[in-house]
């Protein structure tokens, strides 16, 4: 194969925030890892950024979901609150559009953590990665935005 | 070649778990798969790309268009038909 050997990527944090273990997140389409394997955080502040160097892939019709591919290839689905597209885009403000080029720390969304919540949404936002690579390691606990939160490894 | 078509029923429309159920399904066969978004055959989407599937923005009532190539087309297309007639429970 092209690697000779597995290079551990980094992702982090997209904001100041707790970062909790995806089995506990409390949708079961992220906790059993139905989407992909990953992390949440819970977000303490309002700028969501980006964890990775890499381009918008996707931009969902009600902007709660963004996803990125990294320069390292791996496809990342930052979904941000759980059951939030219920909220048909409300309570967020796309500060990126499809193709843009962002790089670690990069602002994808503006939320409004006090509608959300008010709305009865919870703000865990899964990280989930889509394609082919496993998760080797969760930093939990508080973060700053742009700490270490998540290293993956391609599988195969 | 089978091309189908199908209306998504899912309430939230091909959002997180029915764009999942989808690329794990597909992504067992060997042939190429594309999704087609209406009548619009401009744009083709990888059903075996769980981003590529939410990035459809496909509602609720909205028609799909998959198109299968390949040995197994056959296969493929029958896991397709089995999540719309199941509704995604599955």
């Amino acid at each position: 194969m092209f690697q000779f050997m597995k290079k551990k990527i980094e992702l982090f944090a997209p904001a100041k925030c707790q970062v909790i273990p995806i089995h506990e997140v409390e949708d079961a389409v992220f906790s059993q890892k139905v989407v992909g394997d990953g992390c949440a955080i819970l977000p303490y502040e309002d700028m969501i950024c980006s964890p990775v160097n890499g381009e918008v892939t996707l931009v969902f019709r009600t902007n709660h979901a963004i996803g990125i591919k990294s320069e390292e290839g791996i496809e990342l689905l930052i979904h941000i609150g759980i059951d939030t597209v219920e909220l048909k885009g409300e309570g967020f403000e796309n500060q990126v559009k499809l193709g843009d080029r962002v790089k670690v720390g990069t602002p994808l969304s503006k939320i409004d953590r006090d509608f959300i919540t008010a709305q009865g949404k919870s703000l865990q936002t899964p990280i989930v990665i889509t394609n082919d690579y496993k998760v080797v390691e969760v930093e939990k606990g508080d973060k700053n935005v742009g700490a270490l939160i998540m290293k993956v490894v391609q599988n195969n | 070649m089978i091309e189908k078509k199908f209306v998504l029923e899912t309430e939230e429309g091909l959002h997180a778990r029915p764009a999942s159920m989808l690329a794990k399904a597909t992504m067992k066969y060997k042939c190429d798969i594309k999704l087609f978004k209406d009548k619009d055959k401009t744009n083709a989407y990888q059903p075996k790309s769980i981003l590529s599937l939410m990035s459809v923005g496909a509602g609720k009532g909205e028609y799909l268009t998959f198109v299968t190539e390949g040995d197994d087309e056959g296969e493929a297309m029958r896991s397709i038909e089995n999540l719309f007639a199941s509704n995604f429970q599955g």
